[in-house]
């Protein structure tokens, strides 16, 4: 029997739900599918008319995308034929092959500067992402902002030294790429118990001849203003150099966190946050730097850690107030 | 009902004690209870992220987190829920790597 698309989307969620389905079915649902969803060749599901020999069959089916197709004995856990849900009629599947996928990194030189790109510190080789363009508010001097662990090797850095853009994993080279000079750092404070730091964050001022601008990339608009309310469950959303443009669901606003950095060339320490946001999973190694905007536009955060259900942020403000700068922002002259 | 208030006091009173506990990554709070209910409808607790979630026998007597942690009330005390989540390994998220691609939804690498 041919399905509704409404039905097969309800399908497609139960299969690929994760740790907090929405409801009962769905988490039997996927718990019954996870072992063909998640074997080794399968890349993406979808829904679309069933191909057989080349021919739309007008049957809607759940598509497997996978990698390259091989016969169901080489495979330890082959896609079946049709899917069952609870309460649902059998769904057809469709496994078609569309080759490995990647993340389409952004590791181009942006030109004029804009936020949402990979910047880092050549000395350690690391990327991150360029978070905003700031003004410092003493003497209004235009910079870049991300975070201490992107911009500053985890706060060892010297003032002065040189960030690019491309950073270097991304083929950037000293002089060339050198976009900005390190001009700020909040420091850490490394403590084996308690939460005494809110921000990871620096600044570097611009250098060179390339232009910038306030606009982030993907966005087309700068932050229209920043904002402290924070609250669970409100949707945000930020453009970082590896995984783009993505949004999130804010889960705690009292997050306090540790995890170690480097104290010293050789060795790593505990440093504690408090005052963090956690959200639902929406960035990947490289985002790092990654503004935080709420739905209007509004920047909430700078985004800084994560694991592999969770991404935090500092809150703005106390980013900002850190290193006494100002969001360039929408309408600014 | 456990109010946000008293899972923000617990937080503030037990956080450091909590958080030298085995596999503890970090503190907050959280809403417990049935998902479809309005948040006024659900009591609020004390969460605790923590890498990977253990049975007791792994964690022995001394690493088992509390049920509850207890706040002063007004001449009473008030006894706020521990919520354990499993987030995984926390980590800043640079990367050295041009291609993250590996990387993404593996066990922790930096960003």
């Amino acid at each position: 029997m041919t399905k509704t698309p409404h039905e097969l989307e309800f399908m497609l969620e139960s299969v690929t739900a994760g740790p907090s389905a929405h409801t009962e079915q769905m988490v039997e649902i996927e718990h019954e599918h996870r072992p063909w969803v998640c074997g080794s060749g399968v890349q993406a599901l979808g829904i679309g008319e069933k191909i057989t020999d080349g021919v739309d069959t007008g049957e809607l089916a759940l598509r497997v995308y996978v990698e390259q197709k091989r016969p169901d004995r080489k495979i330890d856990r082959p896609v079946p034929k049709r899917v069952e849900g609870v309460g649902a009629a059998p769904v057809a599947t469709d496994v078609l092959e569309i080759g490995r996928l990647a993340p389409e990194l952004y590791t181009g030189t942006s030109d004029p500067l804009a936020a949402g790109v990979g910047v880092g510190n050549p000395i350690d080789g690391t990327v991150g992402t360029l978070g905003a363009l700031v003004r410092h508010r003493s003497d209004n001097a235009l910079a870049l902002l991300s975070n201490a662990h992107v911009l500053a090797r985890d706060g060892l850095s010297d003032l002065g030294e040189e960030i690019l853009q491309p950073a270097s994993p991304d083929g950037g080279r000293a002089r060339r790429d050198r976009v900005a000079r390190l001009s700020a750092v909040q420091g850490f404070e490394f403590t084996d118990v308690g939460f005494p730091n809110l921000v990871d964050a620096a600044i570097a001022e611009l250098v060179g001849r390339r232009a910038s601008q306030r606009e982030i990339r993907l966005l087309g608009h700068a932050p229209t203003g920043i904002t402290k309310n924070v609250r669970r469950g409100m949707h945000v959303h930020k453009v970082g150099r590896t995984s783009d443009l993505t949004t999130a669901i804010i889960q705690d606003v009292h997050f306090r966190l540790h995890f170690p950095l480097r104290r010293s060339r050789n060795r790593r320490a505990r440093v504690g946050f408090r005052d963090q946001v956690m959200c639902t999973r929406f960035t990947a190694p490289g985002d790092s730097g990654s503004l935080v905007l709420s739905s209007t536009g509004r920047a909430v955060g700078l985004h800084f850690a994560g694991s592999m259900t969770a991404s935090i942020f500092n809150r703005i403000s106390h980013v900002l107030d850190a290193l006494d700068v100002d969001l360039v922002m929408e309408g600014d002259a | 009902m456990t109010s946000r208030r008293q899972a923000e006091r617990a937080l503030e009173l037990h956080a450091d004690e909590l958080s030298v506990y085995p596999n503890v990554v970090g503190l907050g709070t959280s809403l417990t209870g049935r998902e479809d209910r309005p948040p006024s409808e659900r009591d609020h607790a004390l969460a605790v992220y923590v890498t990977e979630k253990q049975t007791a026998e792994q964690l022995g007597r001394d690493g088992l987190l509390p049920g509850y942690v207890e706040i002063p009330g007004r001449g009473v005390t008030v006894k706020v829920a521990v919520e354990v989540i499993e987030i995984g390994d926390v980590e800043a998220e640079h990367t050295e790597d041009r291609d993250t691609g590996e990387s993404q939804g593996s066990p922790f690498a930096p960003e």
